[in-house]
């Protein structure tokens, strides 16, 4: 299956020199402690809370639009502390996403509102299905899929899910091209 | 003689800059009608409209709403608002009180009448026009709390239904992770007060 091209808007978009696609629309605090791989969208209205704590997001990782990645605060017997966040390589986060999570491993695709609760764990190749809600420090096994409120695994994903998503999400990132004037608007 | 008059025409340059200082806090609050404590922490990305009281030690994350322009929205002390949280006053003049050590997290909406204390309004979750929340209560991620109901203490809204339940342990006070917030903000972020300052400079 082949994704569509998605034409964007030049003037709207910043690029850095290691791939990674941001709109000037977003909400980003903290540009210092984030650290993104390369090759990652992050779409209008993003929140990354980096002022909290270090976020670490890897390659081809596509953020969609108003979605809210912030750290999680874990209370130790004296002072609380907000953990640093990781996303590994290839997850995909759709639309009004709330991530508090504390790891989200590679390949994993998160549905349209789903609110991961604080400290939560999704491991490798899972997919959390739309409007989940996952409880705080939950952790969930490689390959699940992930649905309900709260949150259950409810089935398997299959063993190629890291092959697809890699496909998928280097797709995704290579039909995301700028507009070429009037042109190519069909 | 030279001396006293010298003395004399500090002291008065002195309460002349001291009632000009004074006269043009006074505008500034009269034209906004927002009184912010001084240990509350407002980031300038907040957007607060009509009579809004913040009492002492709050914190406000960037992108919260304040919409007060029905009525006032008074807010007690030590509660934390997380981004995109949206605190509206929809009744007609009547003021919404918010008590102390209340956490409203991502994306909540908040019109009620009343809130207490030590309650927390979980992400996304929705008190309609009108209802009150007592203390102590907590309201799950997605739930809502229906127009003119009233909440008793210790009751726990969760699941995707709503349902109801009593808890039996009271919630705590976010006191260490308000302490954390008010030192790592202020290093990111510009605050409201400060930005108030400058302009009128």
């Amino acid at each position: 299956m082949d994704l569509p091209i998605v034409y964007y808007n030049e003037t709207e978009w910043a690029k850095t020199h290691t791939g990674n696609k941001v709109n000037k629309k977003h909400a980003i605090a903290g540009t210092q402690n984030i650290v993104i791989a390369g090759k990652t969208l992050i779409e209008e209205g993003v929140t990354i809370r980096g002022d909290l704590a270090t976020v670490k997001i890897g390659k081809f990782c596509v953020l969609k639009a108003r979605c809210d990645i912030r750290p999680c605060l874990k209370i130790f017997s004296k002072k609380p502390t907000m953990c640093n966040v990781i996303i590994g390589d290839y997850v995909y986060i759709d639309e009004d996403c709330i991530v508090n999570a504390a790891q989200i491993f590679a390949f994993v695709h998160l549905g349209a509102r789903a609110v991961l609760g604080n400290g939560c764990v999704i491991r490798e190749c899972s997919r959390v299905l739309p409007d989940t809600v996952v409880s705080p420090d939950a952790v969930f096994p490689p390959f699940s899929t992930i649905a309900g409120n709260p949150a259950r695994v409810i089935g398997t994903e299959p063993m190629c899910t890291e092959n697809l998503m890699t496909e998928a999400m280097s797709m995704y990132y290579d039909n995301f091209v700028p507009r070429q004037g009037a042109t190519l608007v069909p | 003689m030279n001396a006293e008059y010298l003395w004399r025409s500090i002291v008065e340059s002195v309460a002349r800059s001291n009632l000009i200082f004074r006269k043009k806090v006074q505008i500034m609050t009269d034209s906004s009608r927002v009184s912010i404590a001084t240990s509350t922490i407002v980031c300038v990305e907040a957007e607060i409209k009509g009579e809004v009281i913040i009492k002492e030690g709050c914190v406000v994350h960037p992108h919260v709403v304040f919409d007060a322009t029905n009525g006032p929205i008074y807010v007690g002390e030590n509660n934390i608002f997380e981004e995109f949280a949206v605190i509206r006053n929809n009744s007609e003049g009547q003021p919404m009180i918010i008590g102390d050590s209340n956490i409203f997290q991502v994306h909540s909406k908040c019109s009620a009448k009343y809130v207490g204390s030590r309650n927390v309004i979980g992400v996304h979750a929705h008190l309609e026009d009108g209802c009150s929340v007592s203390d102590d209560c907590s309201i799950g991620p997605k739930c809502r709390v229906f127009s003119k109901q009233n909440l008793e203490p210790s009751v726990a809204v969760y699941g995707p239904s709503n349902s109801h339940r009593i808890t039996s342990t009271p919630n705590l006070t976010p006191t260490l992770q308000l302490e954390f917030l008010r030192k790592i903000l202020p290093s990111y972020h510009h605050l409201y007060n400060k930005k108030k300052v400058t302009a009128a400079q």
